[in-house]
């Protein structure tokens, strides 16, 4: 019993606090001498307690432990030799990998370069691979026991098995957009993968006309705290949220409609990243404009100044207790964050005498209480030399702390480290779970050539074989299941006095499923990784609201236009294909096509009148409800 | 109350935005069959209320409470019902984890009383002359509470549990303390459910226990309600239901088993863990609508709502033996400022009548079964010794706990009691807590879920039994 009682790091017996230890993300209400742990070695926080990343860690490492155990000896020479029987030395990466568990050594880089010779042209396979046929044998998809992301791989560039079509266009519609429409597609297509890519990232050239007449009337988008505080008083009433049940509309509004849909995934990206949840009272009144001063403005421009803009915005101040940091009292929320999720990631080999210099740089930076704004009080602000993961600040004056914070800032946003876990948090949202150590590599180099542009490692990403090579590899979150389906269907607004309420609709919906925008409650925003989106109930949930969305359920939404697929189909096996590749860019699978006839209860060639075309309730609604539940809606 | 014109409004306890706007089309049938709708329920507990320590803003009507104020929360859990504080008289969520191994250990069904419950009037310490000096309109009467171990009594409406305290199935634990400090509901939740003090702990103690049982399966976690509560977030998988009888694919009509065929078919070969949920739910999804009804005659012994449909649902699980060790149901609307009322009226009474029947009923129905169940009540925090000018409490720390099942030995009145002197309260003048609702927690998931460590599933705290549970 209690075999795993001791620190997962030091070994140490963990010994129970004699008080109820503070809550890490807790306004402290006492001075407490954070700064003491620069020139004490009696820090205060060592030993910190395990982390929850280094919790999970120890149970992942634990439950690999378990499961190497148990997994039966000859798996692994069974594993190899059917990728051999595959195609070609390259294959031998994807059993290392598949067999790699953290902690066993990485290949060294000549192994590396013996066994995965990544293909060098951008050009994808085109060939659509009748998948599931010839390797079944092997894993799709690497997952972890724990819910920790899958760690980048030693793997060569190849296309893993996958159900869905390898066709390039609908794979970049499918990663750089919320969901590939038939237009999308089409338009990829007409100007080539390069020149869209080009023409989505200048965003302000591209009109917007939809967004622009559904956010009419959205007046908060954007609204400073000073401006939501005038407003308050008399809007609290109607609607405690007006302002982040505005924003978090928007959020789906410019998600499935936006011309603009690159940006406004990066968007979504940066707002997990440099994450200030909605509807939590702190920050009421901070949000709307954080999303557009901070998210909106930088998304496509350098990292640092996106770090500079969150770290003065009243939004992060006040969420991560920066108020109360100072020279009397310190609070370490915003200073460990700004290490641990902003800037180098968990990781990096930081230590907590780190985390404690970062926020005494921090001290003094605070928002004002009647405007809301930021503000700088350097009566609050603790002076004095420190040093943060190697880099040394005099500090000598308060006047002068804003200065060394902005180098602070440009120092963590120019850092390898920060380059790494921004590149493989990019990876991992547009080309897998665990993406490839060298793809990691190469995007951190462009990101620090670069001076922290983001727009550079976004061109190197989707230029890359590793994205090219990805097909089928993300599992569909909640949000972007919805999305993607609201797409694809071609919804629109419906009935624009009860737009409002659909949205809010909606939103309840993917709060029950686990993802309202912006609405993940601790710091470390929405995990981007599939198992812990992996549930029963969330299977069923979202059949069900894909369900509610084909059948318009929602009158502020349209009702999709299924009639018009299906046009032209006399038989029910054409109105099978004609709808399966409507919804899912490529055709069905013979067993795909048997399962949907005999969930119609037809025949291929049974005639098709066009009063069912029109009216056939199973083929008109409950067809494509089946199908967007399949996996080529439900991966992308 | 209207509804906000631009948000979901308070329906936080129905997983309805998918119900059709009209009923035109024929989707009648997959209308979840749960509570009534919060715009039906009775209003009016909450006036005055200072729930959390955020700025005090007096919105009468338009308090935020009424208004999913803590919406965002609940997806993560944390708050799942907290909506439900002072609104409601009784909102539930039920939340099941189940698993193959359970055989091994009970069905462990916590209720949590969301809003911080007056526990001094529930298990009231008739002995202590300072209780009544400091509630002269709402104590309960010493001659009127039905009497317990200690000197201390049950408020009357709760003569079904303490016949089961004569029975040796109940057990009271009073001045019951957890690491809050702030006494704001979210945070005292928070800290609660995450059975720790580190706030960045993202799992919930009730997870970490599925993981240390090693339960997984198609009813390895299973969530009845539309969110997860913080303390069945995390790794273990979760299913996710708002009733037995919804649980279900909506709009499918009179083709559901086809439909679950034909999804299931779709993933049919594929090697993704994706594959294995699909399978998983087609399978829930059957067996969940095989589960045999609740005869109407042991139907009519449940209250009426949310609460009384809960347990029902649970026993039903139970009775189908699906391996179920955890079930979780949340009942709001303790937050008693003002009309918490005295013995003979008020909200107090009508909550307890409803608990007392509903638990009641509970027992009954599962007859030989109840051997194996372990019920525990908790909630955030109890409340102050003084009653306020409202006829009600504010926030405070201890409480009282209690536990009822086949193993537990009842008929005593467990935990050190610190007394009701100014000194002896906490700083705001509650009871202050002598026991760690962890030890609480502790011993029954030792002894009846045959749980072994709790490093992980309480980081901080080690448990110290009380000896209030017998081995399995």
């Amino acid at each position: 019993m209690d075999s795993y009682d001791a620190h997962p790091r030091t070994g140490r017996r963990a010994a129970a606090p004699a008080a109820p230890s503070r809550p890490r993300r807790e306004a402290r209400s006492t001075p407490e001498p954070v700064f003491d742990a620069l020139v004490d070695p009696q820090d205060p926080f060592r030993p910190s307690p395990p982390s929850r990343r280094e919790l999970r860690e120890q149970e992942a490492t634990l439950a690999l432990a378990e499961r190497r155990e148990e997994r039966r000896p000859g798996t692994m020479a069974r594993r190899t030799a059917l990728t051999f029987a595959g195609s070609g030395a390259a294959l031998v990466g994807v059993a290392v990998a598949t067999n790699k568990a953290p902690g066993e050594p990485e290949l060294d880089e000549a192994t590396r370069n013996l066994v995965a010779k990544p293909r060098t042209t951008g050009m994808p396979p085109t060939a659509a691979a009748p998948a599931g046929t010839t390797r079944t044998a092997k894993v799709e998809y690497q997952t972890t026991a724990a819910g920790k992301a899958p760690k980048p791989v030693a793997v060569t560039v190849k296309q893993p098995p996958t159900v869905l079509a390898l066709t390039p266009a609908v794979h970049l519609a499918r990663r750089a957009t919320w969901g590939p429409t038939s237009a999308s597609v089409a338009q990829i297509k007409k100007m080539g993968a390069a020149k869209w890519l080009e023409w989505q990232l200048k965003p302000s050239r591209i009109p917007d006309p939809l967004v622009a007449q559904y956010l009419k009337g959205f007046d908060t988008l954007g609204a400073t705290p000073k401006q939501l505080r005038s407003w308050n008083d008399a809007r609290s009433k109607q609607d405690y949220w007006y302002a982040h049940n505005q924003l978090e509309s928007a959020a789906i509004v410019r998600a499935a409609w936006s011309e603009r849909q690159l940006f406004e995934v990066v968007v979504d990206f940066f707002h997990s990243r440099l994450h200030v949840p909605a509807h939590i009272d702190k920050t009421r009144d901070f949000l709307n404009h954080y999303d557009a001063a901070v998210i909106r403005k930088h998304a496509f421009g350098k990292f640092r100044d996106m770090l500079w803009a969150m770290i003065t915005n009243p939004a992060m101040i006040v969420y991560l207790d920066n108020q109360q940091n100072t020279k009397f009292g310190g609070n370490q929320n915003l200073g460990r964050e700004l290490l641990e999720l902003h800037t180098l990631g968990v990781d990096a080999g930081y230590k907590q005498a780190d985390v404690a210099a970062a926020a005494l740089l921090l001290t003094g930076l605070g928002v004002d209480d009647k405007t809301g704004a930021m503000v700088y009080r350097p009566e609050q602000h603790q002076t004095g030399a420190v040093r943060v993961f190697g880099t040394r600040y005099a500090n000598a004056s308060a006047a002068a702390g804003m200065t060394t914070v902005k180098a602070l800032i440009a120092n963590l946003a120019k850092h390898p480290k920060t380059a790494h876990y921004l590149a493989l948090d990019l990876a991992r949202r547009f080309v897998s779970d665990a993406p490839s150590k060298r793809l990691v590599d190469r995007l951190a180099a462009v990101y620090l050539k670069n001076d922290t542009a983001i727009v550079p490692v976004l061109r190197a990403l989707f230029a890359s074989p590793e994205f090219t090579h990805s097909v089928g590899q993300k599992y569909r979150r909640p949000l972007e299941n919805a999305v993607a389906t609201m797409r694809v269907l071609g919804v629109r607004r419906g009935d624009a006095g009860q737009f409002a309420q659909s949205l809010g609709d909606l939103r309840y919906w993917l709060e029950a499923g686990g993802q309202s925008p912006l609405g993940r409650s601790t710091p470390d925003g929405y995990p981007d990784f599939a198992r812990p989106w992996l549930s029963s109930g969330g299977v069923l949930g979202r059949w069900n609201l894909d369900m509610s969305l084909v059948g318009g359920w929602r009158k502020g939404f349209s009702q999709p236009n299924v009639t018009k697929i299906l046009a032209g189909a006399t038989t029910y096996g054409a109105a099978v294909d004609k709808l399966f590749v409507a919804l899912t860019f490529q055709k069905p699978s013979a067993a795909t096509r048997r399962a949907l006839l005999t969930f119609l209860g037809h025949s291929a060639t049974t005639k098709l009148s066009p009063q069912a075309r029109a009216g056939d309730y199973r083929l008109r609604v409950q067809l494509p409800a089946v199908i967007l539940g399949g996996p080529q809606h439900q991966l992308r | 109350m209207t509804r906000p014109a631009t948000g979901p409004g308070p329906r936080t306890d129905r997983q309805d935005a998918l119900v059709p706007d009209s009923t035109s089309e024929a989707f009648l049938d997959a209308l979840p069959a749960t509570t009534p709708g919060h715009d039906q329920r009775p209003a009016g507990m909450h006036a005055g209320c200072d729930c959390g320590g955020d700025p005090v803003v007096d919105l009468g009507d338009d308090d935020p409470w009424r208004r999913g104020f803590t919406r965002r929360r609940m997806v993560q859990g944390s708050a799942a019902m907290v909506a439900a504080l002072g609104v409601q008289t009784v909102s539930t969520r039920y939340a099941f984890a189940a698993a193959p191994k359970a055989a091994d250990a009970d069905t462990v069904v916590v209720i949590s009383l969301r809003g911080g419950w007056d526990s001094l009037n529930i298990v009231v310490p008739t002995f202590e002359d300072r209780y009544y000096q400091q509630r002269p309109n709402i104590a309960v009467p010493k001659a009127a509470a039905l009497a317990l171990d200690r000197g201390f009594g049950l408020h009357p409406a709760l003569a079904g549990l303490h016949k089961l305290y004569g029975e040796g199935k109940l057990a009271p634990v009073v001045a019951v303390g957890t690491p809050d400090t702030t006494l704001s509901h979210f945070e005292a939740m928070d800290t609660l459910e995450r059975g720790t003090a580190r706030s960045g702990t993202p799992s919930g103690w009730l997870n970490r226990v599925l993981q240390a049982r090693g339960d997984e399966g198609v009813f390895s976690a299973v969530q009845m309600g539309s969110s997860l509560p913080l303390s069945l977030a995390g790794d273990a998988p979760a299913l996710t239901m708002s009733g037995v009888q919804s649980f279900g694919l909506m709009g499918f009509d009179d083709v559901k088993a086809k439909a679950a065929t034909a999804f299931a078919s779709l993933y049919k070969g594929m090697k993704h863990p994706l594959a294995t949920q699909v399978q998983d739910t087609v399978a829930a999804i059957g067996k969940i609508g095989k589960i045999a009804p609740t005869p109407d005659a042991v139907a009519k012994t449940y209250p009426g709502g949310g609460f009384g449909d809960a347990l029902k649902d649970v026993a039903r699980l139970v009775k189908a033996k699906l391996g179920m060790t955890v079930a979780t149901i949340d009942v709001g609307g303790w937050d008693m400022h003002t009309n918490e009322g005295r013995i003979d009226g008020g909200d107090m009474l009508n909550h307890l009548k409803e608990i007392d029947q509903g638990l009641s009923a509970f027992v009954a129905d599962l007859g030989a079964a109840f051997a194996g169940v372990t019920v525990v009540l908790i909630s955030e925090f109890g409340r102050t010794l003084r009653e306020n000018g409202a006829v009600g409490t504010d926030h405070g720390h201890g409480q009282a706990m209690l536990v009822l099942g086949g193993g537990i030995k009842g008929g005593n009145v467990y935990g050190a009691w610190p007394g009701l002197t100014d000194k002896a309260l906490y700083t705001n003048g509650s009871v202050a807590g002598r026991t760690d609702y962890r030890d609480v927690l502790g011993e029954v998931l030792a002894k009846r879920a045959r749980v072994s460590s709790f490093t992980k599933i309480f980081p901080d705290h080690k448990p110290k039994p009380l000896g209030l549970a017998t081995a399995r």
